[in-house]
Order: structure tokens, then C-alpha cells, then sequence
């Protein structure tokens, strides 16, 4: 089970296959925990929502079909089932804020040099958007392809590429600015 | 520094932070295989519902048939004079507690009482929703938000936290005496050298007293810990695994190791009379923490949870008073949304 392709595992998924839907929880909590708490740092209701989304899967494994993008939408399911419970709690009121939610809250947490390059390249990054941030953190943390992050985010390939480009030559810009004090 | 020198730092010093990031945010596939057993547990209970509906309805009715949870399988038959199984118990741990209790409550096989503004229940004293058998088991529920002192029939003296159940006979009989833990509570066991007291975790770790006052609590992900402030107690894993505490050590045990630490006590029994140590944790932790205690939902804006807290809470006056006093320690505001959401940010 442990070798076969994402593409393999999910076609035995859709068959209603157990071992499978272990398999991809095996391969995938990690990066929906971390993901997850990006966008509501309460491990409580991330960790419920990942296993919520299984549950729910296996229980319904009929209405499952194929998919060329199985990391992309397992996200995107785990991302709407988080939006779901957060809109029940009111904590999200409406749709367009879930764009606003993503969060890397301190880089802090992350280092304790003081490097000054460091420092700069956090204080920029913080700067950008949510969507930015986001964007960033999916496809050179998390290594999605352009294809995943387009299902994840819901717009296109192209848009996915002009998405990133911007981030990047925005990214690079403020550290710009930031290096001429030097 | 030439432009193009500059953008080559630029791509190691990123590089540097990708990497940083993704060590960070390892979690350990023991950790992540433990966690697939909640889901195998839940998908197994709503396989058993659809099968206990049909059963009921062949099978005689001088019999009771009920599924129990596997950890509680051992302690939960009652025999005969003929060791025969005359009855199983239905009395097992809630995964979560449900909604629909606001108060305490308490469970026996016959009925479930509500408990209501009392602060204190104490076995012994004849009221009517206690020890109706023998041996009978009670399951106390205290829901987030809630607390209460228990009596034991043995003068054990209980306090239950917030978010905890207790499972355990409303007269001891036997060798020992055993009761089971799913949350905290802090106890001032009875000595009675004749009938170790032996609490058991839902992770089916038990702990061994010997006459003593100790603070015990399981978490979510299998965690488990006790902190002892008198006394002596045993510690024993499933693994075969014994350790022995001593006064002012915390055995920790988060399901992957152990690990024993001097503490100050103080910090972890402080909740018993309505305090909340704040050392240094950040604001986010803390609100969990507030949140588990009011039994309510707190947040706040991301960029504020990791501001360092400091000093102590007093949680008596409730929620508002409590978050007003970190809120202007900290130089922020906080309201309440409709559907009760207490929410936490910047002036």
C-alpha cells in the first residue's frame, strides 16, 4: 500500500477500500494539521475537522469519483469542512473572509537568529496578503503543483502562475526596500 | 553589493526558511497511526448501532445486551454465586460529552440524574440518587464549564475540573478500589493500606496510590499525566512499565514517551481554587485554556497568539472579568459575538 501513487490509492478509495483511506491519512494529516492551524490556530477543532473529513469520506466512499488531483482536493474538502464549522460558530461570517484567514501569525516561532536578511525577509512576508502568504507557503512548503493549488483555491492553472509570480516580485521588492537602508 | 549578489542571498536565505518551516511542522507518523485509531473507534460504533437494532429484537427479554467499550471489558461483569455472568454493564466513557449536558450529571444503570447548583456530592449521606445497589456504577459527567467535589464511600476526597467523567462504585467492595478517569481532578485519597487505590486512565494507564494527595489528568492524543503533592503513588503503563513518584514530580506520558520532573505544584492544582498560573505561555494556549474552563468559545486575531502572558488569572468572577483583566494587561480589546463567541484583538 505504501508504494503505490496517490492516483493508485484514491482509485481504491473510490471502491471503498479501508486500507486505503488510511494510507492517505498517513500521507496527509500532516499538512492539513499545519494547514489547517494557518487558518484557526485552535488544535481542538483542526484535528476533529481532519478526522471529521475521513470519517466522512469512508462513510460515503459511493459518491467519491476519480480524480487526477487527489492532494488538491482532499485540501480543498478538508478547507471547506473547516469553513463549515467555523461559519457554525460564527467565527467566520461569510464566505469571502476565508480568503482573509491564512495566517502564518510569527515567523517567530520558527527562529532564533537574528540574521539581519532573515529578519527582513520575515518582516516582508508578513506584509503580503493572505493570499500571498498563502500561495507561498503551498507551493514551497507543501510543493503542490500549480494544477493542485488551481483545485485548492478554485481558479485557474494561469491564474495560479500569475498568482505566485506577483507574490514573488512583491516579496522581493520589500526586501528590496528593506536592504537599502544597509 | 552587486544586484545579482544580492538576490543569490535573498534565494539561500529563503531557502533557509523553507527548510525551517518544514522541520518545524514534522509531526511523527506514531503520533499521526494513534490518531487513525479515533476514527477506526467511531467508524466500528456506527457499524455496531445498525447491529444492536436488530438484536434487540430477537433476543429474549430477560437478557441485556449492550456493547461496551474494550478497556472496561475486564472490570465491568458482576458474577453470581455460580460465576456466572449475570449482567453487563453499560457504563462506559462518552468519547466526547454530548451537547446536551449543561449541568453535572450523573449516570447508573436505571437512570441519569441531574445535579444542579450544588457544588459538593458526597456518598454516605442518603440522598436519593446515590448507591441504590451494592456495587452499583456511577458515571459523573462534568461538562466544560462546569465543576464539582465528589465524596467517595471511603471519605476520598474529589475535585473534577471542567470537561471530565469519572466512572466508579458508590461502595467499595473488594481488594481494591478502583475507580476510572477521563479528564482531571485532584485527589485526597483515604488511606487504607488493606485496598490500594488504583485510578485507571483511559489510555489504560493505572496509577497505584498509597494514602495520598495528587493531581491527575488525561487529554485528547492520549495524553496523560499526574503530579504529586503528598504522599506516594505508582505509576504503571500498559507496557509493564512501573515508575513510583515522589512529593513535587510530574509524570508525563504523552503516549509515544514518559518522562519524570520536579514541579511546582502550585502551578498545577491552582485551578482548584479558581486560578490560572500564566507563566510565560502564549495567548493563544491561554485562551484555549479559558476556554475549557468557561466551557465557552474564545478567539482571537492570529497575529496576536503568540504574545507572551504573564502572572495569574483569577477565574472565580467568570469569563468577561477574566478576559477584561488580560485583555488591558496586554493592551487589547474584546466583545462577544451573537452566537456567544468571545473574541480577542487589537485596540
Amino acid at each position: 500500500m505504501k508504494n503505490l501513487s496517490d492516483l493508485e490509492i484514491w482509485d481504491l478509495c473510490v471502491k471503498g477500500n479501508k486500507k486505503a483511506f488510511e494510507q492517505l491519512y498517513l500521507r496527509y494529516y500532516e499538512l492539513l494539521y499545519n494547514y489547517g492551524m494557518k487558518i484557526i490556530d485552535n488544535r481542538f477543532i483542526v484535528s476533529d475537522t481532519i478526522q471529521n473529513l475521513f470519517i466522512n469520506l469512508i462513510t460515503k466512499y459511493q459518491r467519491l469519483s476519480k480524480t487526477d488531483f487527489v492532494k488538491g482536493y482532499i485540501i480543498l474538502s478538508f478547507r471547506n469542512l473547516l469553513f463549515d464549522t467555523l461559519k457554525k460558530r460564527d467565527i467566520l461570517s461569510n464566505y469571502t473572509e476565508i480568503s482573509d484567514t491564512f495566517s502564518i501569525s510569527s515567523l517567530d516561532d520558527y527562529f532564533e537568529s537574528e540574521e539581519i536578511m532573515l529578519l527582513q525577509i520575515k518582516k516582508s512576508f508578513q506584509e503580503l496578503s493572505s493570499r500571498q502568504q498563502e500561495i507561498l507557503y503551498l507551493f514551497y512548503v507543501r510543493n503542490l503543483t500549480h494544477k493542485e493549488i488551481s483545485v485548492v483555491l478554485e481558479i485557474n492553472i494561469q491564474s495560479s502562475k500569475n498568482l505566485l509570480n506577483r507574490s514573488i516580485i512583491m516579496l522581493k521588492e520589500k526586501i528590496s526596500k528593506k536592504g537599502e537602508h544597509i | 553589493m552587486t544586484r545579482k549578489n544580492k538576490y543569490s542571498d535573498i534565494n539561500e536565505a529563503s531557502r533557509k526558511i523553507i527548510e525551517k518551516v518544514k522541520a518545524q511542522e514534522l509531526i511523527p507518523d506514531e503520533t499521526i497511526k494513534k490518531s487513525w485509531i479515533n476514527i477506526e473507534n467511531e467508524l466500528k460504533k456506527r457499524a455496531r448501532f445498525s447491529k444492536i437494532k436488530v438484536l434487540f429484537l430477537a433476543i429474549a427479554a430477560s437478557i441485556i445486551v449492550v456493547f461496551i467499550s474494550k478497556i472496561f471489558y475486564d472490570n465491568m461483569f458482576f458474577y453470581n454465586d455460580n460465576k456466572e455472568i449475570t449482567s453487563i454493564s453499560n457504563i462506559c466513557f462518552y468519547d466526547t460529552i454530548p451537547q446536551d449536558f449543561e449541568d453535572v450529571a450523573l449516570r447508573t444503570e436505571t437512570e441519569t440524574a441531574i445535579i444542579k447548583d450544588k457544588s459538593q456530592l458526597q456518598y454516605n449521606s442518603g440522598d436519593t440518587y446515590k448507591e441504590k445497589n451494592e456495587e452499583e456504577l456511577n458515571h459523573l459527567i462534568v461538562p466544560y464549564g462546569k465543576r464539582i467535589q465528589v465524596i467517595l464511600s471511603d471519605g476520598t476526597q474529589m475535585y473534577v475540573n471542567s470537561g471530565t467523567q469519572l466512572i466508579y462504585p458508590s461502595r467499595f467492595i473488594g481488594a481494591t478500589r478502583n475507580i476510572f478517569i477521563k479528564g482531571e481532578a485532584f485527589l485526597q485519597v483515604a488511606k487504607d493500606n488493606e485496598h490500594p487505590f488504583i485510578i485507571t486512565s483511559e489510555s489504560n494507564i493505572k496509577t497505584v496510590v498509597l494514602g495520598t494527595s495528587f493531581n491527575i489528568s488525561t487529554q485528547k492524543d492520549s495524553v496523560f499525566s499526574v503530579v504529586l503533592v503528598e504522599g506516594s503513588v505508582k505509576v504503571e503503563t500498559s507496557e509493564s512499565d512501573i515508575i513510583i513518584l515522589k512529593p513535587n514530580e510530574k509524570y508525563l506520558n504523552d503516549g509515544v514517551s514518559q518522562s519524570v520532573n520536579s514541579v511546582n505544584t502550585s502551578e498545577y492544582i491552582a485551578w482548584i481554587n479558581y486560578i490560572m498560573y500564566l507563566s510565560g505561555k502564549n495567548l493563544g494556549y491561554v485562551l484555549n485554556d479559558l476556554s475549557i474552563h468557561f466551557g465557552v468559545d474564545i478567539i482571537c486575531d492570529p497575529n496576536l497568539r503568540s504574545m507572551p502572558t504573564g502572572g495569574k488569572l483569577d477565574l472565580k468572577k467568570g469569563v468577561d472579568y477574566a478576559l477584561s483583566v488580560l485583555s488591558e494587561s496586554l493592551d487589547l480589546t474584546y466583545n462577544k459575538n451573537e452566537k456567544g463567541v468571545w473574541i480577542v484583538k487589537k485596540e
